[in-house]
């Protein structure tokens, strides 16, 4: 199952257009004062794609976890020309107008076939 | 680094137990803790275990009052060389704090964020880590 859970977060990759058939819609989001659903990460998706200009992410390591095998993590590599102001939890990025990358890791729980529960940084 | 710690459901294997050290023991902890040549990516300023302590200077240095938690630990289940860790952080942003996208200028707000890291081990030690910084 693991091997089918990775291929499941690396579809995500593709944006929006797939992520009602990846992510539960009561997906829970951590930390927990995040809303539930997965408009989080379409919302995050949008942010990123707003503020860099010709966004790329990229897997960069990806591997199955957890006593029940049913996590996946991936660290994930995004870059881009940072055109646009970027929100974080600890205010905003100001754009430089530079080719920029950055890490971002995220952790998911996969219950058939979908993701129901995700930590992330972003 | 200091701070404190949720223990409650903490399952301790040697490999959880290690990663908790750098909380509770702090940077004192760092060369048992990191292999001496720790590859990092993001990679650090200065390689091996004094990278991570100008890690934990920075954090020190751009929050005051810094209490640090750890959430939730989980191993990887194929390889069993490595550790995930989801941390919290609370504390005062008083001073800039550098990102690969620029600094983040201090609000003197209160902060309450989510950091996930990922250590890789081999004899015992972490020999290879991901974070965001």
């Amino acid at each position: 199952m693991s091997v089918e859970n990775q291929m499941l977060v690396a579809r995500s990759l593709r944006g929006p257009a797939v992520f009602e058939e990846i992510y539960h819609p009561e997906l829970l989001n951590h930390p927990q004062t995040r809303a539930k659903g997965r408009d989080v990460v379409k919302d995050f998706y949008e942010k990123y794609n707003r503020a860099f200009d010709n966004f790329e992410g990229t897997i960069e390591e990806q591997f199955s976890a957890g006593e029940n095998d049913d996590l996946v993590v991936t660290v994930w590599k995004g870059r881009g020309i940072h055109r646009r102001e970027l929100e974080t939890p600890l205010g905003p990025l100001a754009p430089t107008n530079r080719h920029a990358e950055f890490h971002v890791i995220t952790v998911v729980r996969v219950v058939n076939g979908r993701i129901v529960e995700r930590w992330g940084q972003v | 680094m200091p701070g404190a710690m949720l223990w409650a459901q903490m399952e301790t294997t040697p490999k959880r137990k290690a990663v908790q050290r750098v909380v509770r023991e702090g940077p004192s902890s760092y060369k048992e803790v990191f292999a001496h040549d720790l590859i990092s990516h993001p990679p650090l300023p200065t390689p091996g275990p004094d990278g991570m302590r100008a890690l934990q200077q920075k954090y020190a240095s751009a929050f005051a009052d810094l209490q640090v938690f750890i959430e939730y630990q989980f191993e990887d289940s194929q390889d069993h060389d490595r550790v995930v860790t989801v941390w919290r952080l609370t504390g005062k942003h008083v001073g800039d704090l550098e990102t690969p996208l620029g600094p983040l200028k201090a609000t003197n707000k209160p902060i309450d964020l989510q950091l996930i890291t990922v250590a890789r081990f081999a004899d015992n030690k972490i020999v290879e880590r991901w974070g965001q910084v």
